[in-house]
């Protein structure tokens, strides 16, 4: 297990073989995450580049307090969110009307039987605004009201996308799960 | 609600365990980025070269500027050796061809030889057959009365070779030495020491030629009737000989410069399509692919400043050579534009746009090298045109990304992979030229690099016209430099 503070170090010298190795560490996790903010897998690769590109520029301001990989994580959710706020017209629709629990009774969530992977591509299919909030609400835990500050929207309008998101989501996976179904009894 | 919280758990722990491995372009292209290619920075390799081509300069100014040539240079018109063993000094003063001061530096460079080199003594040889503890004390002699004569020799006067009872000895000597011009005259005196120049001239006069004139101003009266009879006609000829040291006019003159202007591109580059790498992978079928690039890149209006030092000289009436050395600094920003069509295996068709805009500062030294033909003008303003190569040469180059719309593709981040060091530059402008009281040029001209600043994938470079002003302020101004005193 490597010493986190001495591959910093060593990175903080420029030197590469640390770098590599802090990358090596980090990449495959980071990777995902940018995944899950694109909409395809070159631009995947084209955040994780950026994303590093900035880690290692400013790594100095990593204090030793908390874990390096929490904090390549904030990075890199912060460089998607930069590249998608280049790239991306995102529509939050400001739908105030939409009750905060309606049609919740209608999730079902047989999450147990897909493949993370499958549950990536799906997210990944959402519309930009409901996949950018849903992926900050639901996996990197930011309240409403802090996405409204990221994303320049209000706290209602965030707290919206990520219903209407979860609802959209839970149908594509119960339908996902009724095809998966008819595949197996027809076999 | 709660079927709800289990969903939202459920998906973050499907998605804490999810990891895709990356591809190794990615590390290339974040390593391209981290660590660019500094080879060319490497500077330090030609600071010796500078440094010749700047002690050059500085000679060859010395070497034309007698206002700052040290008195020492003297040394400088001293005949080679060769010429005192060609040619007899007393010859040569009879006949009347070198000046009158080479005269004495023949003489002088005859002494300096015989009182440094003492194995070209002859008299040296018979020191040698003693025993050593002779030797050592005959050397100290030698040594004691050398310093004695060089003692004098210094406090003699040019002069004395004009006058007549030196020249009639030097005249009425024969088979003078070559190296030697007067030891001649002292070879049948006993004593060594007597073997050096002026005692060689005192034997003639019966008395130390030193003692006589001790001072550096010889008395024209203390000559004898019969050395002043007879040496008249010496006299006259020595008259129409002694040229006077003939003074070298101020050839090249000093000056500083400033220059500034703006860059404008002439030739846009343009690349594309090229074939990115057939192995970019799809993430959703990990099916090989094959994208296609389309890149264009602009480099936009920048400016540009030097400065440096510079040295002019004219040759002939209209003509004027101008050669220096300065630095200079560009700054100008590039617009890479990056359009990509990604066809996978599995079908799946992706295009995207990217536009980067980098700003680039680059430190040049130069050496420029100008000729200048003058239009118009005889008095204190008159105008040139001016031609010319000014030899750009990169210290350091830097590129700084700002305003990225977007990443531009990991395998072409590492366009322009690297910076030239040698870049000649055309320049063509005219030149308006005051030479009053303060002398100074004012030149707008423009300047067109013959290579490009960066390298390239493709070999297109683009060019950047310059349009400069450039100001001269020279340091010598009009002043003459004082004569030296004959």
């Amino acid at each position: 297990m490597m010493n986190a503070r001495e591959v910093v170090a060593k990175c903080l010298k420029n030197q590469a073989a640390a770098q590599k190795q802090l990358y090596e560490a980090f990449a495959p996790q980071m990777l995902a995450i940018c995944y899950r903010y694109t909409k395809s897998s070159v631009e995947a690769s084209d955040v994780l580049q950026e994303g590093f590109v900035r880690v290692f520029k400013n790594l100095h301001q990593w204090k030793g307090e908390g874990e390096i990989g929490a904090w390549i994580r904030r990075i890199m959710v912060n460089t998607a969110l930069n590249w998608l706020r280049d790239h991306r017209q995102m529509a939050f629709l400001d739908d105030r009307n939409i009750p905060e629990t309606s049609d919740d009774k209608t999730v079902i969530t047989p999450l147990q039987n897909l493949e993370a992977r499958e549950l990536a591509d799906l997210i990944r299919k959402l519309p930009a605004g409901y996949q950018t909030v849903f992926n900050l609400h639901a996996i990197e835990g930011y309240t409403h009201a802090e996405i409204a500050l990221l994303l320049g929207i209000n706290e209602v309008t965030s707290r919206s996308q990520y219903l209407r998101a979860r609802k959209l989501l839970a149908s594509w996976i119960n339908a996902l799960w009724n095809q998966k179904e008819k595949h197996y009894a027809g076999k | 609600m709660q079927e709800n919280n289990g969903f939202d758990i459920s998906i973050i722990e499907k998605m804490d365990g999810f990891t895709i491995e990356p591809s190794p372009a990615d590390w290339q292209a974040i390593y391209g980025r981290l660590h660019p290619n500094k080879k060319r920075r490497a500077f330090w390799w030609w600071l010796p070269l500078i440094g010749l081509l700047t002690a050059g300069s500085v000679w060859l100014i010395m070497e034309n500027n007698p206002g700052i040539t040290p008195p020492a240079d003297v040394s400088k018109n001293k005949p080679s050796r060769q010429q005192n063993t060609d040619a007899d000094p007393k010859a040569t003063v009879m006949a009347g061809s070198p000046a009158l001061h080479q005269t004495e530096i023949s003489a002088n460079e005859a002494v300096d030889k015989k009182a440094t080199i003492p194995t070209s003594i002859p008299e040296k040889k018979k020191i040698d057959k003693k025993s050593s503890s002779a030797s050592t004390k005959t050397r100290k002699a030698i040594t004691k009365q050398r310093r004695a004569y060089n003692i004098h020799q210094t406090s003699v006067n040019p002069e004395l070779i004009q006058d007549p009872a030196i020249h009639n000895s030097v005249a009425t000597t024969g088979n003078t030495k070559q190296q030697y011009p007067f030891s001649e005259v002292t070879k049948n005196d006993s004593s060594g020491l007597q073997q050096y120049p002026v005692s060689a001239v005192t034997k003639n006069d019966s008395s130390s030629l030193l003692q006589q004139y001790p001072s550096a101003v010889l008395p024209k009266n203390d000559s004898s009737a019969r050395q002043q009879d007879s040496s008249d006609s010496l006299k006259k000829s020595f008259a129409s000989t002694a040229i006077p040291v003939k003074k070298k006019e101020m050839k090249w003159k000093f000056s500083v410069y400033i220059a500034t202007g703006t860059n404008y591109p002439i030739d846009p580059l343009e690349i594309g399509p090229k074939a990115l790498s057939s192995n970019a992978p799809d993430y959703n079928s990990g099916a090989s692919g094959s994208s296609n690039t389309y890149k264009t890149l602009t480099d936009q209006q920048g400016w540009h400043t030097a400065a440096g030092v510079a040295v002019t000289k004219k040759l002939g009436k209209n003509w004027a050579y101008t050669t220096g050395l300065g630095i200079s600094s560009s700054r100008w920003s590039t617009t890479i534009e990056t359009y990509k069509d990604s066809i996978f295996n599995g079908g799946r068709f992706t295009n995207k746009l990217g536009v980067e805009s980098r700003q680039q500062k680059l430190w040049t030294a130069e050496i420029p090298l100008q000729f200048s033909n003058r239009i118009a003008g005889r008095k204190l303003g008159t105008l040139w045109w001016s031609i010319g190569l000014n030899n750009q040469f990169t210290l350091s180059s830097t590129q700084s990304s700002d305003s990225i719309i977007s990443t531009a593709m990991a395998d072409l981040r590492s366009l322009h992979p690297d910076t030239r060091f040698y870049q000649p530059q055309f320049r063509l402008g005219l030149l308006y030229d005051y030479s009053g009281k303060v002398h100074w040029q004012f030149q707008p001209m423009a300047q067109y690099g013959l290579t490009s600043v960066y390298k390239n994938v493709s070999g297109n470079n683009p060019h950047l016209l310059q349009l400069m002003l450039q100001f001269n302020l020279f340091l010598s101004g009009k002043k003459e430099p004082a004569r030296p005193k004959r």
